[in-house]
């Protein structure tokens, strides 16, 4: 039992240390979950979040493509929830309702303009700096 | 005396297995001890040249995207339009850029014409423009992001196009994420609108009469807005405040193009990570206004080149 309570404090540490990464190093880690064949939109998108902070990217994905929305904090997958909303705010995809994944693919049939809304999972971080990247399938 | 032996046996097991349970703890917490110091000498430096931050709290936490120009290139090879230099910038106008500012404008058009000219393989284009790019990067100090060894991946890769995308686009995100984490979001700013106005330049050049171009053409009202917001982020900068005056004169233009959005309820595939978006946007613009359009991103085009 004292053994489970030392190695909980342990790794609650680990854990902290591994949520206050600097962003260069979680834009380098959440590229990994961009496959070979999707090329980046060229852009960075960071922000500093805290517990209640939500950041709002907007874009536009052209028909006819498919992207790869990959969002992260930290050096771990799930710790950035993000969802995709439409131009009139509607819900178009969670990923809280997916484990939390930390990328999903959308395949666009018409140009779409549309709003991404990320926020931290606040059952494993509770700041940091949040990076969200976009790409297109070759 | 043997109980007393496997007593103390038991005693130095259970010994060893705190220590271990003890030492992972203090490794951890020295690790962190360690990160966070490091994260505090350079917190206060990383809040001042994270620019993003900054941006987040002035703009309620939004963040703007713009397409890569890659990808209206691409569509121009989908529809098996024909390769046309005509229209690029040449590389003997580089003498022509003096501050920052005009040189991370014309940044962004050498490196939309790059990707343009990769995606077609075109040899002896790509070589003066990459010449042109190299001499921008050196002048706007972005050598630690755009370095020799991204430049002679590109050589290497000279004729493989579908390579080639893949490092035109890592020049962009080099470039952009080294721009912004040292302060340089107006310069960023810049290279992203010379980049976008140059897509714009190439697809009404390349547009004719073909459906799919001009709907494509069409579509920018979202991405002026954003653009706008983009440079709207550094007011000090002269030339990205000179350049919203020209995109608001722009976005009057899209305004004339009747739209209607209608929403359809996407199809989402957990065991594939993917959902099909099917909602669309349906643009009815007139050819006059395809003109006008047309004719306010070649002014805005030469304005920036020149």
């Amino acid at each position: 039992m004292k053994k489970l309570f030392f190695f909980a404090i342990a790794l609650s540490f680990t854990g902290l240390c591994s949520s206050q990464a600097p962003c260069s190093a979680i834009a380098e880690f959440c590229e990994q979950n961009l496959s070979a064949n999707f090329i980046s939109d060229g852009q960075s998108y960071r922000a500093f979040l805290s517990v209640e902070d939500v950041a709002e990217f907007k874009a536009t994905l052209y028909g006819g493509n498919t992207y790869r929305i990959a969002a992260c904090s930290g050096t771990e997958n799930g710790n950035l929830m993000f969802n995709v909303l439409d131009r009139e705010r509607k819900p178009m995809f969670d990923s809280s309702e997916h484990e939390n994944a930390s990328y999903w693919d959308f395949e666009v049939e018409n140009t779409f303009d549309c709003i991404i809304e990320a926020q931290l999972n606040i059952e494993k971080i509770d700041s940091g700096c949040a990076v969200l990247l976009i790409a297109f399938e070759n | 005396m043997d109980r007393i032996n496997l007593k103390l046996n038991m005693f130095q097991m259970r010994l060893t297995k705190h220590f271990f349970i003890l030492a992972t703890f203090c490794l951890s917490l020295a690790a962190c001890v360690e990160e966070n110091t490091q994260q505090l000498d350079g917190g206060e430096d990383q809040q001042k040249k994270d620019p993003n931050k900054a941006q987040m709290l002035k703009l309620n936490n939004q963040l703007f995207s713009i397409p890569s120009p890659i990808q209206s290139a691409k569509l121009f090879q989908e529809l098996n339009l024909p390769y046309n230099n005509d229209n690029l910038h040449s590389a003997d106008a580089l003498g022509n850029y003096a501050t920052s500012s005009k040189k991370g404008l014309n940044l962004g058009v050498y490196g939309a014409d790059l990707g343009y000219v990769s995606l077609y393989a075109q040899e002896k284009d790509a070589t003066e423009l990459l010449g042109a790019i190299n001499k921008l990067v050196n002048d706007l100090d972005l050598t630690a992001a755009i370095d020799e060894n991204l430049v002679n991946r590109f050589i290497k890769n000279m004729n493989n196009s579908d390579s080639l995308v893949y490092i035109v686009s890592d020049f962009y995100d080099a470039g952009d994420s080294y721009l912004k984490e040292n302060d340089r979001s107006d310069i960023a700013g810049l290279v992203l609108a010379g980049g976008w106005i140059e897509g714009m330049y190439l697809t009404t050049t390349n547009a004719g009469s073909n459906e799919k171009v001009i709907a494509r053409i069409s579509e920018q009202k979202s991405v002026i807005g954003n653009l706008i917001k983009i440079l709207e982020q550094t007011p000090d900068n002269a030339e990205a405040q000179g350049l919203i005056e020209d995109l608001v004169q722009l976005e009057n233009i899209y305004d004339k193009i009747d739209y209607e959005y209608v929403y359809v309820r996407p199809e989402t595939m957990p065991d594939k990570r993917r959902t099909k978006i099917k909602s669309r946007t349906e643009f009815s613009m007139s050819d006059d206004v395809l003109n006008e359009i047309k004719n306010t991103v070649e002014s805005l085009r030469n304005k920036i080149i020149s």
